[in-house]
C-alpha cells in the first residue's frame, strides 16, 4: 500500500537498460575489486619494498595459512571474546543507568553530569587506569570496552524512553502495568529504534577499542587477539600478516554491520518502527 | 566510446609511471664520498650515550661540514627497522634478534659494530618464584617487546629448564621496563627482564635475581650498530670513519664516566632520566662491557631457527658482517 | 447531585489544572459536578481546548483533581487501570511491536492473568465482535486507520471493562469510516451494554451515540447544558435534527443569530429522564 516512487518514470534511452541489471552488491564487489587491482598495481609497479608493504596475493596467502594452522581463528575468538564480554556489561550497565535516568530527577542530573564528563574519553585513554585497576589481564581489556559501550547505550536508550510518546505511556498506565512489566514489555520495545543506534555505536567504538587495546597492551603468546596478532607480525617483520589481520578485522565489522541489519529488518523494519537515519 | 578508451589509457599510464616514481630516492653524494644527508636512529636508554656524545660534542658535524645529520629516538628495534625499510634512517642500533629477523626476510644490512655486552637479570618480587619451574600460568613475565632478546632469552631458558622453548609464552607481556618496573613493584607483574637501570632498580627494591641471562646464551653482545651493505659500498670511506668515530666515542666514556653521566642525565629524551649520579653509577657497573666485537650473532640465530622465528641461519659471520668488523667475533 | 445505586461515575466539584513541564498551571475546568449512570452512553462536546480530554483523563485516573473528588463504583480514583479501559484518538495507541492478536492477548494476560490458550480464544472473539479478525496477524503499522482504531476498541473491550472510555476515537477518520464505526460502536453497546463515556467535537456523532450530551462552555470549563438525547437515534427523525440544531446553537456562535441564543446555565443540571438503558 505504499506509494514509493522507486524510479523516476522518464528515462534517458542510454541509461535505461544499464540502470535496471545492476543489483547493489555486485557494484560493491565491482569497487572493492577496484581497489585491490589498484593495490597490486601499486606493489608491482611502485617500487616499494616487501618489507614495507604486502600484495593481495601475498596476503591472500597468509591469511589461508593463519586460517588453517587457527592462529588466526584463535586471535579472533580471543578478539571477539572480549568484545562480546565487554559490550554485555556495559549494555547491562547502560541500560540501567537510563531506565534510572527515565524513571527518577537525581538519576537524570547523574546521566547527563556522567555522560558529559567520561563519554568524550576514548577507551585507549583509559586504558593504563585500567590496566593500574584490573591488573594486566584481559579484564582490563574488557574493562575499556564497559566504558566505551556505556555511554552510546545510556545516551541512546534514555533518548528512545524519552521519545515514548504520551499515548503509549497511557496505554501502559491504563493496563495497569507494573515498572518492571513497562520498562520491560512497553518501554524497551518502543526505544528500540534508540537502543539499536546505541548498540551499533557501542559495538563499533568497541571494536575499535579492543583491537587498539591489544596492540597496546601486548599480552604475548597464544592468549593474544587480533592487535596482537598484527603487532606480533609487525616485531616479526611480516607485512603478509597484518594486512592478513587487518582484512580480518575489515571482515568481521562488514559482517557484524550486516548481523545489524538482519536485527533491524526482524525487528523494526517488520513493525514499521524504523526511522530515516 | 573511443574517445573514453583513450583518455582511459591515458590516465592508467600516468597513473602507473607516477606510482613507479613514488619509489625511493637514495640520497645524492656530495662527490666528496659523504652523503648529502645521513639519519641515525637509535633507542633510548643507558645504551644511548655514545650516540648523545657524539651528538652533543658534534663530532660528526665537524668531520663531514657538507652533510646533514639528524638523530632520531624510536622505541623499538622493530621501529629502527622500520625507519631503515623505509629510508628514514641510515644508521640503527638495536638487539640482536630485529636486526637477524630483518637480515632473514633480505634486508641487506649488516653490523658495523657491536655496542656493548652485559648482563640481563629476570627479577621477581615475590620469594616463592625461585626458578622458572615456579611460574604459573597466571604468573605474568615482562619483556620490552616480543622480538627483543629478553623473549628469546627466556624461550632458550624454557626450552633448558622446562624442555619447551614455547612453555612460557603465554607468560611474556610486552611491557616498556619503566611500567614493567612499577608493575612488578605493585605485585601486577610476577617477574621482569630487562636491562640497566631498571633491573638494578628492582633488586634495590626488594627484588631478586632468578636467571642471569650470561647463563643462558653467555656473555654476548646486546646490541650492534647496523647500516645497509648498499649504503658502504657507495660511501665506503665515509662508513668506516662514521664506525671509527664510534669506536673512539666509546673509549671516550669509558675514561670520563662523570661527564657522559651529565650528558645522560641532560638528555632526558635520549636518556629516560635520571641524576648524573644515578648515571655514573650505572656507567661504573662492572658487568657493562664495551665490546665492538659482534657476539651472541650465530647463537642467537641458530635458536631462532630451530622455534621458527627466523627462516634460515648464517653461513658463516661473513654474512651478517661489514668489512670493519669482517670475520670477527661470534 | 444524584447519588444513586445505578451510577458508576460521579464528580463532585472537581477542579482541573493543565499539567505543564509537571507544574500545574491554569485551570482547565472549574468545579463540575456530574454523575453518569451505569450502561448509559455518555458524550462530552465542547469547542478545543475547553478541558473534554482533560475532563475523560481525570475519569481515567491520568489526572488528579485539584479539588473535588471523582468517584468510580463510589471509590475515589487514584491511578489509571484496566476497569476503565481508554480508546485514544491517536493511531499509534497498539503497541507496534505486536500483531493485533498479539496486542490483546497481552493485555489480557497481564489484567487477566488468563492462560494463552484462554487469552487467544478470548480475543479472537473481541476480534470478530469489532470486525477486525481478518488483520489478527497482521502489525498495526500496515494498517488502514480504520482498522487500527476498531483494533484498539477490541483491546479495550476484551479488558471487560466497567467503563470504556474513549477520547475521540474517530477524530482522525474520514467521514465514512467514522460514520461506520458509529453505526457499529452502538451495536456493540447493544451486545455488551458497557458504560461508554465519550468525547467528540462532532455534534452529530454525539447526537446519534449519546443518551446524554454533556456541553461544556470554554475554559476554565464549565457545564454548559447537559443535553438529553437518547430519544434520537434515527438519523432522519425531526427529534434528531431538533437535537442537532440545539446543540449548535450552543456550541457555535454567530454573529446575526440563527435562533434566540440559549441562555447560558452553569453550575446547574436541568432536571433530565432517562429512557429505559438496555
Amino acid at each position: 500500500m505504499s506509494l514509493g516512487l522507486s524510479e523516476p518514470v522518464v528515462q534517458s534511452q542510454a541509461s535505461a537498460s544499464k540502470v535496471r541489471t545492476v543489483p547493489k552488491w555486485l557494484i560493491y564487489v565491482l569497487i572493492g575489486a577496484g581497489f585491490i587491482l589498484l593495490w597490486q598495481l601499486y606493489i608491482s609497479f611502485g617500487n616499494v619494498s616487501p618489507l614495507l608493504l604486502a600484495s593481495p596475493l601475498a596476503t591472500a596467502q597468509q591469511l589461508f595459512t593463519d586460517l588453517r594452522n587457527g592462529q588466526l581463528p584463535g586471535a579472533t575468538e580471543v578478539s571477539l571474546q572480549n568484545l562480546a564480554i565487554g559490550l554485555g556489561f556495559g549494555i547491562l550497565i547502560g541500560l540501567i543507568l537510563a531506565s534510572l535516568s527515565t524513571f527518577s530527577r537525581p538519576g537524570r542530573y547523574l546521566l547527563t553530569v556522567l555522560t558529559a564528563v567520561f563519554s568524550p574519553l576514548p577507551g585507549i585513554a583509559i586504558l593504563p587506569l585500567a590496566m593500574l585497576w584490573f591488573g594486566l589481564s584481559p579484564s582490563a581489556i574488557i574493562a575499556v570496552v564497559v566504558f566505551g559501550a556505556i555511554w552510546p547505550i545510556s545516551a541512546n536508550t534514555e533518548t528512545g524512553f524519552r521519545t515514548i510518546g504520551a499515548t503509549t505511556r497511557m496505554v501502559a498506565l491504563n493496563l495497569g502495568l507494573s515498572r518492571i512489566q513497562t520498562i520491560r514489555d512497553v518501554f524497551l520495545p518502543a526505544a528500540l529504534p534508540h537502543i539499536i543506534s546505541g548498540l551499533r555505536l557501542a559495538w563499533a567504538f568497541g571494536w575499535r577499542t579492543v583491537v587498539g587495546a591489544e596492540i597496546v597492551f601486548g599480552v604475548a603468546g597464544s592468549s593474544g587477539g587480533l592487535g596482537w596478532y598484527i603487532n606480533n607480525a609487525s616485531y616479526f617483520l611480516n607485512p603478509p600478516a597484518i594486512f592478513a589481520g587487518l582484512v580480518v578485522i575489515s571482515a568481521l565489522g562488514v559482517l557484524l554491520d550486516t548481523l545489524f541489519q538482519w536485527i533491524e529488518r526482524q525487528t523494526i523494519v517488520k513493525w514499521g518502527m524504523k526511522q530515516a537515519h | 566510446m573511443k574517445k573514453h578508451l583513450w583518455s582511459l589509457t591515458l590516465m592508467l599510464v600516468i597513473l602507473a609511471s607516477l606510482v613507479s616514481a613514488c619509489g625511493t630516492s637514495a640520497s645524492a653524494g656530495t662527490g666528496s664520498g659523504a652523503p648529502a644527508t645521513f639519519t641515525l636512529v637509535y633507542q633510548p636508554g643507558l645504551g644511548a650515550v655514545t650516540f648523545i656524545t657524539l651528538k652533543i660534542q658534534k663530532t660528526l658535524e665537524k668531520q663531514f661540514p657538507k652533510t646533514t645529520f639528524q638523530w632520531k629516538i624510536v622505541n623499538s628495534g622493530a621501529a629502527v627497522r622500520n625507519a631503515i625499510i623505509a629510508h628514514q634512517g641510515d644508521l640503527g642500533t638495536l638487539g640482536l634478534p630485529p636486526f637477524l629477523v630483518g637480515w632473514d626476510k633480505g634486508m641487506d644490512w649488516r653490523v658495523l659494530l657491536a655496542t656493548s655486552r652485559g648482563d640481563s637479570w629476570l627479577v621477581a618480587l615475590n620469594p616463592k618464584f625461585k626458578s622458572l619451574k615456579d611460574f604459573g600460568p597466571n604468573d605474568k613475565i615482562g619483556v620490552v617487546a616480543p622480538d627483543s632478546q629478553q623473549a628469546i632469552l627466556l624461550r632458550k631458558a624454557a626450552q633448558e629448564q622446562l624442555g619447551n622453548a614455547h612453555a612460557l609464552d603465554a607468560n611474556l607481556l610486552t611491557i616498556s621496563s619503566a611500567d614493567g618496573e612499577k608493575a612488578l613493584l605493585t605485585g601486577h607483574l610476577a617477574a621482569q627482564l630487562s636491562g640497566a637501570p631498571y633491573q638494578n632498580q628492582e633488586v634495590a627494591a626488594g627484588g631478586h635475581i632468578v636467571l642471569h641471562s650470561v647463563d643462558v646464551f653467555g656473555p654476548v653482545g646486546t646490541g650492534v650498530i647496523v647500516i645497509p651493505q648498499g649504503f658502504y659500498n657507495q660511501y665506503p670511506t665515509f662508513s668506516r670513519h662514521i664506525y671509527q668515530d664510534f669506536v673512539d666515542v666509546t673509549t671516550w666514556v669509558g675514561e670520563h664516566h662523570a661527564q657522559a653521566a651529565q650528558y645522560l642525565a641532560s638528555d632526558v629524551a635520549s636518556a629516560g632520566g635520571g641524576t648524573t649520579a644515578q648515571f655514573e653509577t650505572l656507567l661504573a657497573d662492572p658487568s657493562l662491557v664495551y665490546d665492538k666485537t659482534p657476539s651472541g650473532l650465530i647463537a642467537y640465530a641458530t635458536f631462532m631457527q630451530s622455534i621458527g622465528l627466523i627462516s634460515k641461519t648464517p653461513k658463516s659471520l661473513n654474512d651478517l658482517e661489514l668489512p670493519t668488523v669482517l670475520g670477527t667475533g661470534s | 447531585m444524584e447519588e444513586s445505586a445505578s451510577s458508576i461515575v460521579q464528580l463532585s466539584h472537581v477542579y482541573l489544572d493543565y499539567i505543564q513541564d509537571n507544574q500545574p498551571g491554569a485551570t482547565v475546568v472549574e468545579d463540575i459536578s456530574l454523575s453518569i449512570k451505569r450502561g448509559e452512553k455518555f458524550v462530552i462536546i465542547g469547542p478545543s481546548g475547553c478541558g473534554k480530554t482533560t475532563l475523560i483523563k481525570a475519569i481515567g485516573g491520568f489526572l488528579k483533581p485539584r479539588r473535588g473528588e471523582v468517584l468510580v463504583n463510589h471509590q475515589l480514583v487514584r491511578q489509571p487501570g484496566p476497569d476503565r479501559a481508554f480508546v485514544f484518538q491517536d493511531f499509534e495507541q497498539l503497541f507496534a511491536w505486536r500483531t493485533v492478536l498479539e496486542n490483546v492477548v497481552y493485555a489480557l494476560r497481564v489484567t487477566k492473568h488468563l492462560s494463552r490458550r484462554e487469552a487467544v480464544a478470548k480475543a479472537r472473539f473481541y476480534l470478530e465482535l469489532v470486525e477486525v479478525a481478518a488483520a489478527a496477524d497482521k502489525y498495526p503499522h500496515m494498517l488502514s486507520g480504520g482498522m487500527k482504531q476498531r483494533a484498539a476498541l477490541a483491546r479495550a473491550l476484551a479488558l471487560e471493562p466497567d467503563i470504556l472510555l474513549m477520547d475521540e476515537p474517530f477524530g482522525a477518520l474520514d467521514a465514512i469510516t467514522r460514520n461506520q464505526l458509529q453505526l457499529e460502536l452502538n451495536e456493540i453497546w447493544k451486545r455488551t451494554g458497557v458504560t461508554i463515556v465519550l468525547v467528540t467535537h462532532s455534534i452529530e456523532e454525539a447526537v446519534f451515540l449519546g443518551h446524554r450530551v454533556l456541553v461544556m462552555s470554554s475554559s476554565p470549563a464549565q457545564i454548559r447544558e447537559i443535553v438529553e438525547t437518547s430519544q434520537a437515534e434515527d438519523l432522519d427523525s425531526p427529534a434528531f435534527a431538533d437535537l442537532t440544531k440545539h446543540l449548535h446553537s450552543l456550541l457555535i456562535r454567530h454573529k446575526t443569530p440563527l435562533n434566540p441564543p440559549a441562555e447560558p446555565i452553569t453550575g446547574e443540571i436541568k432536571a433530565l429522564e432517562l429512557s429505559t438503558v438496555e
